[in-house]
């Protein structure tokens, strides 16, 4: 519960939640917000802003504010699924990788190793043009992106608490390993682990967003890169279809960062 | 010295070798029929049947990744079925144009993004900081797909200074490709430069509190000798150890400028490879472009090496 406090004690990390909460807001009331059905051409093609349409319209004459708060729902959801994919995965590794240790340990780092030597965008690719781009293969694979550098913190935070006190006192005890591992070791490193989620759910926004850039996503689906790609070619006459997108995920992401920095310190404090 | 060029050399192929299986099992295997998604989503069963046969699809899987890999060993990747040339071609064509991309990318992102958090770390809670760290943190913030978007509307739509695409023409003069660089090359650092700054400002701020800075303060050292001399070469290796590990995210902002300002590169095309269902172009454009990575990898983990001692005496 004091944990819970302290992350108010930060003005940023408060300023950042408000912005999420806004943002997840907007995500659950989509239909009774939103002015006009995000995929139907509903006036002239690429209006400017105006009473009617306050962010302009598209190349297809569908209402971009509507658009862009549909396309809250993708980052809002696919997102956070990913991340705990992502942290799951990476946190069971890492707790057996460093808790264990010897060959598992070798084996688990080296596959981890070469997983991150290999660049994201280019497994994102791959993957989502053989496979297809439904939402549980974008949640797959961006989760998959996210494994093995949580799998690594995870274990160099294990290896820290391993070769504590309270740790040698429950083998002393004669605690089962998984005890130890999951209600002596667990426990101990959520703190740090929650706040480096944070960021990695900032991440899975920017690499879905991403995908949807590339034109990876369906086009049917509102998502902000998606109307990122869509409005690129008129950038320089119609900026507003581009720009409105872009603020909205890095609004997102600067205050899931700020989120993290303020659990990172409430983590310190304890 | 010699056994950890050789263990990291050996590291390097065993990596190279998985990522290829990785690469192919993706492509051809896990597809249902990759001769079907070549052929498109209308073709009839003899096309499909056709293709099955040209591409030698219908032989077990090993040995169509036994053939492939052996034939590029020998520097044959296989035909492009969009582009009706060899794949080997199209990848040498446009991995130089991607390498001067990355590479003018890199050179600027680390000078500036080191020196910005050498500055704010020096100054750490003054004003200038403060405006750095909110700028870097906004900047971490900005994938390139997003820092593009904002760049090309303050730069080419406000100001009008720079143009917004970057297509090289033949007989362009190279001062005329350089100024069309300089947006891309902007986009492709924003996030890492960010990154960089904030890093940097952290670990210098740390290393201004070390005992022996103080001592240095108190000897009577005037404040330049103290940061050149002893602050600012123990603040910078763990950041440049930190960014040559980002060379695979770096590929991937590669690929986003040069679909954003239509730069005809490595990432463009195997972007274009994939969306075709061109699929021998796609493994070989993915193949060569994590090669790059691993290699640029391998290569930055025996510099450092060089340059630390404290890992060459561990």
């Amino acid at each position: 519960m004091r944990f819970k406090i302290s992350i108010f004690q930060s003005k940023a990390a408060t300023f950042g939640a408000a912005i999420i909460l806004f943002w997840i807001f907007v995500a659950l009331l989509a239909p009774i917000i939103s002015p006009y059905p995000p995929n139907k051409s509903v006036g002239p093609r690429l209006e400017p802003p105006s009473r009617e349409h306050w962010f302009g319209t598209d190349s297809l004459g569908r209402d971009v504010m509507s658009r862009l708060i549909w396309g809250t729902r993708m980052a809002m959801t696919l997102a956070p699924a990913a991340t705990f994919l992502g942290v799951f995965a990476g946190l069971s590794l890492g707790l057996i990788s460093g808790y264990i240790g010897g060959t598992v340990d070798m084996f688990i780092m080296r596959v981890c190793d070469i997983l991150l030597s290999f660049p994201t965008t280019l497994l994102y690719i791959l993957i989502i043009s053989t496979i297809g781009p439904s939402a549980m293969i974008v949640v797959i694979s961006v989760g998959a992106g996210a494994m093995p550098s949580v799998a690594r913190i995870t274990r160099s935070l294990v290896l820290e608490e391993r070769s504590q006190d309270y740790v040698s006192a429950a083998r002393l005890r004669g605690e089962r390993r998984w005890y130890i591992l999951l209600r002596e070791i667990l426990p101990n490193i959520t703190g740090p682990i929650i706040a480096d989620a944070c960021i990695r759910v900032g991440y899975a926004v920017m690499a879905i967003g991403s995908l949807g850039f590339l034109g990876l996503l369906r086009p049917s689906v509102p998502e902000w890169g998606t109307m990122i790609n869509e409005g690129r070619t008129w950038i320089l006459y119609r900026p507003w279809m581009v720009i409105i997108p872009a603020m909205a995920l890095s609004s997102v992401v600067i205050a899931l960062n700020m989120l993290s920095d303020g659990l990172k310190e409430a983590a310190q404090r304890r | 010295m010699l056994r950890f060029l050789l263990r990291r050399l050996a590291g390097m192929i065993v990596t190279l070798f998985i990522v290829s299986i990785l690469i192919f099992v993706i492509t051809e295997v896990v597809p249902v029929d990759p001769a079907k998604l070549a052929a498109g989503r209308w073709a009839t069963e003899q096309a499909v049947e056709a293709i099955r046969k040209e591409f030698g699809l219908d032989r077990p899987v090993y040995v169509r990744y036994i053939d492939w890999i052996s034939g590029i060993f020998h520097g044959d990747f296989g035909m492009s079925i969009q582009f009706h040339r060899p794949v080997a071609s199209l990848i040498a064509e446009r991995l130089k144009r991607s390498l001067i991309l990355a590479s003018l990318g890199f050179c600027f992102m680390v000078p500036v993004g080191l020196a910005l958090g050498c500055l704010a770390g020096i100054a750490e809670g003054k004003l200038l900081d403060r405006i750095l760290s909110l700028a870097s943190s906004v900047m971490v913030s900005s994938p390139a797909f997003v820092a593009g978007v904002y760049l090309i509307v303050v730069f080419c739509l406000l100001l009008g200074w720079l143009p917004g695409t970057c297509t090289p023409r033949p007989g362009m003069s190279p001062l005329d490709l350089l100024m069309r660089l300089i947006l891309p090359i902007l986009t492709l650092s924003f996030d890492e430069v960010g990154y960089l700054t904030r890093f940097t400002r952290a670990n210098m701020a740390e290393v201004m509190r070390k005992d022996y800075i103080r001592t240095a303060v108190l000897k009577g050292l005037p404040r330049r000798k103290v940061i050149f001399r002893h602050a600012l070469r123990n603040t910078l290796i763990a950041p440049f150890t930190a960014v040559m590990l980002h060379v695979n995210w770096l590929i991937g902002g590669v690929v986003v400028v040069e679909v954003l300002f239509n730069y005809p590169g490595l990432g463009q095309l195997a972007l274009k490879a994939a969306m075709g269902n061109d699929i021998l172009l796609v493994e070989g454009s993915t193949l060569v472009l994590t090669s790059v990575a691993v290699i640029t990898q391998v290569i930055a983990d025996i510099g450092c090496y060089l340059l630390d001692p404290r890992i060459r005496f561990k």
